[in-house]
């Protein structure tokens, strides 16, 4: 179980990148949603030792993140949100480093490994090619490789999907899914679809504070029969954006469908307008913005 | 977008980086500093704001500035692929113009301001205070102009264009410094290949012309310049300094031309390198799932791995190999040019000597820069987060990097090691002395490295900025320089530095071992301090706390109770060596000249003139403890009173650190004044000696090393060892600075005015004179003919101790020492080495001639035997030229290193370990022993048998007989090609030294310091005048003169008698000739101008030349004003390129005049060259031009 009390985080310069988060995570995946600059990385990079918050705590089966950051970080995957690689070396050269620092000792266990992580994420083909020619979802997947060296039981993965064509997302997804069989496994993205689908739990953050926490399918229960969804043809979408508050929109045959947030109805000046199921992007757009998405 | 706009575009991209505006820092900062130090450390009259001082700046600044330089050009070539906008910028309508000239030219503009920025710099230091006001002159402009034009923007522009056309085509920031360092690299391989102190001649224009930089070529129009000169004539851009620049400006536009059409079109795909097939291996999986329990952190294979993995990527860096590459062939260059100095065999002392001449700089930019990538290439490569969230600790990440680094230094100097390994096997040396090298490079040069190492990773962390660290770093090295400048000389003060020490084969480290560990010490703790310092501010992250937070966060435990144990160490330490080698030992080091100066200003104005006793006998017993470093000496002078009055007081004085212990007048005297600074005394006699009279005088002196250690700065220009002090094995030291010496002398006295200045000395020196002065002896005023010397020397008892004289008895004493009874009982000069040694011995004779005794070193018996042969050769030579000799046995001796040079005195001569010991024969076929032994022998034989008058002119009997002589022999003995190859050399290096003189050329009538032109110059004009008239002749008229004043009594001989002596003796049409060797500081220049043939009936040929000739009169610092040119020269036309007899068609002496005049000869064959002067009898400052090929 990772607990995490009262974490807040200000940067010099006064920006508050966390806010008294609170959070109690179970094995599975747990999803962190939020646009950019919400406080995800921070927070992130908090549970991964590399940062200290101000004020808080943070504990992992009952391992002080903050205070034992070495025994903590014998538990910890991680894979940052925007990862490079050593040039001039290959895919199995570092994760065998990685295996060492892990420790993974033995030379014939470590080869092993590092050869069931590269075949788990598809790379035992290209484990001898240099890294810097790997592209990036290689890179990315040779990143969760990394991350799952020597069975974490926190792992924390910022922004994987970021960049990644709809196949290797997919991919991903899978992998990750995989991953998560036996341990915490935290995933920060901006991508409603990557929470949606894979966690279990999830919590929305924006400008360092936790908004909404639970399972999707609950949480977005909060904007039950308050979305409503219509269709605008482009001319008149200009107008719509100043008088509906939208939460989502998209390009639908030349017109544009739009899920527009009313308590009850009575204030859509579009006719048509149908009650619908709110979705987790509507629930993040509600929260983060305020206006609209798209 | 229009060109305009994109010059503005890309003119912004580069004054937005922060290392173009650290160039405009630097260059301007650099240049002052540069200059400031040059003139507060500078002597002399050359100008520091001077033309040939701003050319050569020209070049250094080159030099200096050419990583800098790719540095600013390379960004806008690699910019595009490093910062992933290669799609972006190609897809854009920016053409090849845009990305590849524009983007030049705009970074060339920015390398221009940068260079126009060394100008101020260099007009600014010159007006820094301090400056002494003889070595600034007036500004010039119109020469720092010159100088950005003639080097530094050609050469600016050559490494922009190399980097500009690798960048295209790599796109790849170490290839592209690379490139530029392999320019360099190509510079330092035409210096090496020229020769580093002595040119090779005969390939000069070759080099003149590879050499990219052009800094071979400027030495044609300024190696014949006087200080005066140089000062004011800036080199003109003509000859080879032209056709270099023509060239590798062509080449430049060439690689221009290259570079844009490399540019490219379309991005590069990285390429994987071709592996080789490996076998491939059965994937395997684990047998059973990886469970969490097995996982077992340890610390110590963590701290392995790491050090592996970053060693692994260090090396795996292409600018790590090839910086491996460059200081392996910098290596090999020092090794070469260190042999080549000294036609030396490559044997591992004088190989580890030459190991840091460039490798050390090499090494000081690796360390920095390593350090500066161990630390932040993560970052960079953005692993960062992925590599700091595994579980290892904070100590060890920053111990692995700072191992790693140094554990490459160490590579550094294993590879110093080994390059000079094979440089030794392949020039045929198989004796490898691994023990000395790895002393040399591990205990006593790399420990330096590995500070600076240890610092360069501590600021890393400190300062928390890659390039502000490593740019502290590099200026913590060069901050010694600034701190000699101001006077701060203890090693204490400079980080790394330890006490500066030489190895001698001979006395080994001899006793600088103890300040070196001492040293060592403190400079380990110290660095450790800082490292630990650097370590309590080390934090992982993107975000780290302040660097106090993480130092408190740190200091607690282990750290805290270590940290505060190094700090009381390193400070105990600091107590203990400043305690040792400043309040126990002898700091500063004993400043001779200071001393000296001080001594004139208290005591000169009194006793200058004053006559005081002479010695003429001596009986003394010394002790000698080398293993001690300490030696007791008592004696008794027999002083004469040579004046027609008696002497009441008498004038004592000691050299410097040399212990006065017992002095006793016979009849007694008393102590009027004791200067212990000065080591002075003054003596009023109870009996005063009367005119004529005589008197005993006892002594007892003695030195004693200190009781702390003694440290030395490579930056004090103190000797390593002082002339009167004691080393263990190969003390080679002079008795009269063992001795009180008897009066005031104007050796003390500083000659040049702005040393005079310096001490706060009136600023005119007169030479003395009058009759007093013509009775006394120069350079041992307090001596005058010795009627008997005895001396006894006790030595420790595997050693030898040597003494001029006849060995009369040698015996054990009961203690087991080895005792040694020398005596002469015939007129001597009285002076004499004292020389002691593990020796072993060898003996030459000859029928009629004096036996010839060489004691040398047993690891160095190889050239012994041409010793020998040849001291018994000159021997020979100068006893049918000039007469007996003046000894019954000839010794030579070698000494250690510690004690530079040669002398030879008294039939004992002793040469440094250096000189001819380690002669490689194939190269010099000996030529140097030959030289050294001619020098040793015509030394003894005037100096032992005249005593000069110590007036103006006294330099030439006491240095010029003695060089002229010898060189005449050497003219007759050698061959004349060889004869002319080496005196050639020997002439460019007298003309390259004069051109750096610290004192104004005098006519030789007049000379009375040591000067260089006394011996070249000289030697050059009586090999003239021997040629003229006929070396017999010479030879006849100087064994006349020697006839004549051989063992003479006061008043004694000076150069005016020799002067009338050789017009005496000479036709009256030479002695125009011998006014302007004199009476003039002259110079001739030669030069055939232009040659003609025509083929005439009967298979003969009509041969005109047209030839100039120029002679004129030096003044002051090299002013120089012409004058008639009438003297004969030899003009020879060769059949073909050799320099023999058998070459020559025609030669004649011909009388020319000045200015040009057309010689026209019928010959029956067609010469291929004419010459004039062609064995280069006239000291010419261009000598290259007295040959011509004929059409």
């Amino acid at each position: 179980m990772l607990e995490v009390e009262n974490l807040s985080k200000t940067y010099p310069g006064g920006i508050e990148a966390l806010r008294e988060i609170n959070l109690q995570v179970s094995p599975g995946i747990f999803g962190l949603l939020g646009p950019n600059g919400a406080g995800k990385s921070t927070l992130m990079r908090t549970l991964a030792t590399l940062q200290l918050p101000d004020t808080g705590s943070a504990t992992l089966d009952g391992i002080d993140l903050l205070k034992e950051p070495r025994r903590a970080r014998q538990t910890i995957g991680y894979l940052p949100q925007d990862v490079g690689v050593y040039p001039r070396v290959s895919a199995k050269e570092m994760l065998d480093y990685l295996a060492g620092l892990k420790g993974i000792t033995n030379s014939k266990t470590r080869r092993q490994e590092v050869m069931f992580q590269l075949e788990r994420v598809n790379l035992l083909s290209v484990s001898d090619r240099r890294l810097d020619t790997y592209s990036g979802g290689m890179r990315q997947r040779f990143g969760i490789a990394a991350a799952l060296i020597g069975k974490p039981r926190l792992l924390i993965v910022d922004e994987p999907t970021a960049g990644l064509d709809p196949s290797e997302r997919r991919r991903f997804q899978l992998m990750l899914t995989e991953a998560a069989n036996d341990c915490i496994l935290i995933l920060s993205s901006h991508i409603v679809e990557d929470i949606s689908g894979l966690c279990s739990e999830m919590a929305l953050v924006d400008k360092g504070r936790l908004l909404r926490k639970g399972n999707p399918a609950e949480v977005i229960q909060e904007l039950a029969d308050k979305v409503w969804e219509f269709v605008v043809p482009i001319e008149q979408f200009a107008e719509c954006r100043k008088t509906q508050h939208i939460l989502s929109w998209k390009p639908r045959q030349g017109k544009i469908l739009v899920h527009a947030w009313s308590e009850s109805g009575s204030d859509i000046t579009f006719p048509k307008a149908e009650p619908t199921e709110p979705t987790l992007e509507d629930l993040y757009a509600f929260h983060t913005s305020e206006t609209e998405s798209c | 977008m229009s060109i305009p706009a994109q010059f503005l575009m890309e003119w912004r991209q580069q004054t937005r980086r922060p290392f173009v505006w650290f160039c405009f820092v630097a260059f301007f900062g650099l240049s002052f500093l540069e200059t400031m130090q040059t003139g507060i450390q500078g002597v002399g009259n050359t100008w520091i704001n001077g033309a040939g001082m701003i050319a050569n700046r020209g070049i250094i600044y080159t030099l200096l500035g050419v990583v800098a330089i790719a540095g600013i050009m390379l960004e806008p070539f690699v910019r595009d692929r490093v910062s992933n906008s290669q799609g972006v910028i190609l897809t854009t309508p920016i053409d090849r113009l845009g990305r590849g000239p524009i983007r030049f030219l705009v970074a060339f503009a920015i390398v221009t301001i940068a260079t126009f920025l060394l100008i101020p710099g260099m007009v600014l230091g010159a007006m820094a205070p301090g400056i002494p006001d003889e070595l600034v002159g007036p500004f010039v402009f119109s020469h720092y102009v010159k100088s950005v034009l003639w080097f530094l923007l050609p050469n600016y522009f050559l490494v922009a264009v190399l980097v500009y056309c690798v960048g295209n085509f790599f796109e790849n920031r170490s290839i592209c410094f690379a490139s530029a360092i392999l320019l360099f690299a190509g510079w330092r391989i035409c210096r090496m290949m020229l020769g580093r102190d002595i040119f090779h001649e005969e390939v000069f224009g070759l080099y003149a012309l590879l050499d990219p930089f052009g800094s071979i070529a400027s030495f044609e129009n300024t190696r014949g310049l006087t200080v005066a000169q140089l000062n004011v004539t800036f080199l003109p851009l003509s000859g080879l300094l032209l056709y270099n620049r023509i060239l590798w400006i062509g080449i430049g536009l060439l690689f221009l031309a290259i570079g844009t059409w490399a540019i490219p079109t379309r991005p590069r795909l990285a390429r994987e390198k071709k592996r080789r097939n490996k076998k491939a291996s059965a994937t395997t999986f684990p047998d059973k799932p990886l469970t969490r329990d097995s996982l077992q952190i340890n610390t110590i294979y963590q701290f392995w791995r790491t050090i592996c993995w970053d060693f692994r990527l260090t090396w795996r860096q292409p600018a790590a190999r090839l910086t491996l590459f460059v200081a392996a062939i910098t290596l090999w260059w020092s090794a070469s040019s260190v042999t080549t100095y000294q036609f030396s065999l490559p044997s591992t002392d004088i190989l580890v000597h030459a190991t840091n001449f460039y490798f050390d700089k090499i090494l000081m930019l690796a360390l920095v820069w390593i350090a500066g990538s161990l630390f932040w290439r993560e970052r960079s490569w953005r692993v960062n987060e992925l590599i700091e969230s595994q579980p290892t600790s904070d100590f060890f990440i920053y111990l692995a990097k700072t191992v790693t680094l140094l554990v490459v230094i160490l590579l550094f100097w294993l590879l110093s090691i080994g390059v000079n390994l094979v440089y030794q096997i392949t020039h045929g040396y198989f004796r490898p002395e691994l023990s000395l090298f790895f002393t040399d490079s591990f205990v006593f040069k790399a420990p330096y490295y590995l500070w600076f190492g240890m610092l360069a990773i501590a600021l890393q962390a400190i300062v928390r900025n890659r390039y502000i660290a490593i740019a502290t770093v590099l200026i913590v090295a060069i901050a010694s320089v600034l701190l000699y400048a101001l006077d701060v000389h203890h090693p204490m003060y400079h980080y790394g530095r330890v006490s500066h020490v030489w190895y001698s084969l001979m006395d080994g480290y001899g006793h600088f071992w103890e300040a070196h560990l001492w040293l060592v010490g403190y400079w380990t703790l110290g660095s450790v301090l800082i490292w630990l310092v650097g370590f309590g501010v080390f934090r992982r992250g993107e975000h780290p706390s302040s660097r106090v937070t993480s130092f408190q966060q740190h200091f607690r435990g282990r750290f805290a109770i270590s940290a505060t144990g190094v700090l009381a160490a390193f400070v105990t330490t600091a107590f203990l060596v400043h305690y040792f080698s400043t309040t126990k030992g002898i700091w500063p080091p004993t400043d001779g000249d200071k001393i000296k100066a001080q001594v004139e200003k208290a005591y000169g104005a009194g006793w200058r003139q004053r006559l005081q006793p002479r010695i003429i006998r001596i009986d003394a017993e010394m002790d000698l403890y080398p293993s001690e470093r300490r030696y007791r000496l008592e004696g008794n002078f027999t002083l004469k009173n040579p004046s027609d009055e008696s002497i009441e007081e008498v004038f004592l004085m000691g050299t410097p650190l040399l212990n006065i212990e017992t002095i006793d007048f016979e009849g007694g005297a008393e102590l009027l004044e004791m200067n212990k600074d000065l080591n002075v005394q003054i003596w009023k006699l109870n009996r005063p000696l009367p005119a004529d009279g005589e008197m005993q005088f006892h002594f007892v002196t003695s030195r004693n090393p200190p009781s702390g250690f003694q440290v030395h700065s490579s930056g004090d220009n103190v000797p390593d060892v002082a002339q009167n002090e004691l080393i263990e094995n190969g003390s080679a030291l002079l008795n009269v600075r063992l001795m009180p010496v008897i009066g005031y002398t104007d050796r003390v006295e500083h000659k040049p005015a702005w040393m005079r200045r310096k001490y706060g000395l009136p600023e005119k020196w007169e030479p003395p004179s009058g009759i007093d002065s013509e009775s006394q002896a120069h350079a041992t005023l307090h001596l005058s003919w010795i009627e008997s010397v005895t001396m006894t020397i006790r030595t420790a008892p595997d050693q030898t101790a040597l003494y001029a004289g006849t060995l009369e008895k040698e015996w054990k004493t009961p203690d087991g020492r080895n005792a040694f009874r020398y005596r002469s009982d015939y007129k001597s000069r009285g002076w004499s080495a004292i020389v002691s040694g593990r020796f072993q011995k060898r003996a030459f004779e000859r029928p009629d001639l004096p036996n010839v005794e060489i004691y040398f070193d047993p690891q160095h018996e190889t050239n012994v035997d041409i010793f020998g042969e040849a001291l018994h050769d000159a021997i020979a030579y100068f006893t049918e030229s000039y007469g007996p000799a003046p000894f019954d046995t000839f010794r030579l001796a070698e000494n250690a290193l510690h004690y530079d040079g040669f002398g030879s005195r008294g039939g004992l001569a002793h040469a440094s370990a250096v000189l001819g010991w380690k002669s490689d024969l194939e190269a010099s076929g000996g030529e140097d022993i030959r030289r050294h032994a001619a020098v040793m022998v015509a030394l003894a034989w005037w100096g032992d048998q005249i005593i000069p008058a110590n007036i103006a002119g006294a330099k030439v009997i006491h240095s010029g007989l003695p060089y002229w002589t010898a060189a005449l022999y050497l003219h007759q003995a050698r061959d004349t090609a060889t004869d002319r190859s080496l005196r050639l050399q020997e002439l460019m290096e007298m003309y390259r030294g004069r051109g750096e003189m610290i004192d104004m050329e005098a006519p030789f009538i007049h000379e009375f310091k040591d000067s260089t032109m006394i011996r070249k110059k000289g030697s050059s004009l009586f090999l003239y005048l021997a040629e003229l008239v006929g070396p017999e002749k010479m030879e006849a008229i100087l064994s006349d003169w020697l006839e004549e004043w051989r063992y003479r009594e006061a008043p004694y001989p000076n150069a005016k008698d020799l002067y009338a002596h050789f017009k005496d003796h000479l036709p009256t049409e030479h002695h125009s000739f011998l006014r302007d060797y004199f009476e003039n500081v002259a110079i001739w220049r030669t030069e055939v101008i232009e040659t003609e043939s025509e083929e005439l009936t009967g298979g003969k040929w009509k041969i005109r030349a047209n030839i100039s000739a120029e002679k004129t009169y030096i003044s002051g610092w090299g002013e120089e004003t012409k004058a008639q040119f009438d003297i004969p020269v030899p003009v020879i036309a060769f059949r073909d390129s050799a320099y023999s007899d058998a070459s020559q068609l025609r030669s004649e002496w011909i009388n020319l005049k000045s200015g040009e005049q057309w010689i026209e000869w019928i010959l029956e064959e067609k010469p291929v060259r004419i010459g004039v002067d062609p064995y280069l009898l006239l000291p010419d400052p261009n000598p290259h031009d007295n040959i011509r090929s004929v059409p």
